[in-house]
């Protein structure tokens, strides 16, 4: 009986251990793709939290023309892996490093972006007050100018009271 | 001196052409309707020459035309799914079909782009619908969403005859 059961155990023990090889050399064998899928995910992920933060930027008025390029380079240097399969690291690593270093202009960009707004607010009340003043300006001035003008242009002119009595028809300049 | 007619005029005027220039100021860099365009060309990169029969593995070459004027930079996803004639899509509804290629591109505001496309099926099909769906990534949802636009092609896929 006790022999049966040593004979059972080392028969399952047998089993089992090759069970377990077998998945082992599985995991193994599939654990590259499942990282390399993981990777492209996680930098997409990456790419996408960057864009988001770059449109948070630019509704706060930064100009992001600049970095946008820059991602749309690295979403085409993701893209490319699938047709450059033996670069496939290497174009990993660039597009990540293009990302991180959009991902740390971003705080410039968005203090650029304020001074922008700031100055464009600045620009816009100085314009809006010179229109205003112009106007009121134009609206006091204008006569002046205008009769100061015409009277500069009439200045030589003689000026003949005409009437019925007839002591002048016509003003004529002098000279 | 001068008349107050004359006056209300030149005010009027004046009046008119300062509120003009403020709110031309003001207005200026608003987008009033925005939008973006997606367009599918033929071979050649025009509007035409669309393939109608193409073959079983046989590399099909077309364009997508994207173009950006939302007012702001856009994570554009173009799906390409393919569908048949009772594929249903609409404006407010995308197509629920296999999903075949995907393509991506960011574009700044005032900015188009063509991109190549290279598609390949492997089963024939008669009366294919080859669906060019315009969808963005919103980053305030963290998502993807339809952007409502969309093209189609239709295609009958054949085998290759054997000799």
């Amino acid at each position: 009986m006790r022999v049966k059961f040593l004979k059972l155990s080392s028969i399952s023990l047998i089993t089992s251990s090759c069970i377990v090889s077998v998945l082992l050399f599985t995991i193994l064998l599939l654990t590259p793709s499942v990282r390399c899928g993981a990777e492209d995910e996680q930098a997409i992920i990456l790419l996408r939290e960057v864009y988001s933060k770059l449109a948070e930027a630019e509704a706060s008025g930064a100009d992001i023309s600049n970095a946008s390029q820059l991602l749309n380079e690295a979403l085409t240097l993701l893209k490319s892996m699938d047709v450059n399969p033996e670069d496939r690291e290497m174009l990993l690593q660039e597009a990540i490093k293009i990302v991180n270093y959009v991902d740390s202009m971003i705080p410039t960009l968005i203090d650029e972006g304020q001074k922008n707004i700031f100055m464009r607010n600045v620009y816009m009340v100085l314009s809006v007050s010179s229109i205003v003043s112009s106007i009121v300006l134009a609206y006091l001035l204008t006569p002046r100018i205008f009769w100061s003008l015409w009277l500069k242009a009439r200045r030589n002119w003689l000026v003949k009271v005409s009437g019925k009595s007839g002591r002048g028809s016509i003003d004529r300049r002098r000279g | 001196m001068i008349d107050d007619e004359v006056k209300a005029v030149i005010m009027a005027i004046i009046i008119v052409g300062g509120a003009l220039s403020i709110s031309q100021m003001v207005l200026s860099e608003r987008i009033s309707e925005p939008f973006s365009a997606l367009g599918l060309l033929g071979p050649n990169m025009k509007i035409g020459d669309y393939p109608k029969i193409v073959l079983v593995n046989q590399t099909v070459n077309l364009y997508l035309f994207i173009d950006n004027h939302e007012g702001r930079t856009i994570y554009y996803i173009i799906y390409v799914k393919l569908g048949d004639k009772l594929t249903e899509i609409s404006e407010n509804k995308s197509a629920e079909a296999l999903i075949l290629y995907t393509y991506e591109v960011i574009l700044p505001h005032g900015m188009n782009t063509t991109i190549p496309v290279s598609l390949k099926f492997s089963n024939p099909m008669t009366n294919a619908r080859l669906i060019f769906e315009m969808w963005i990534y919103d980053s305030e949802t963290r998502a993807p969403r339809y952007h409502g636009r969309w093209n189609q092609l239709w295609l009958n896929i054949t085998a290759p005859t054997t000799a």
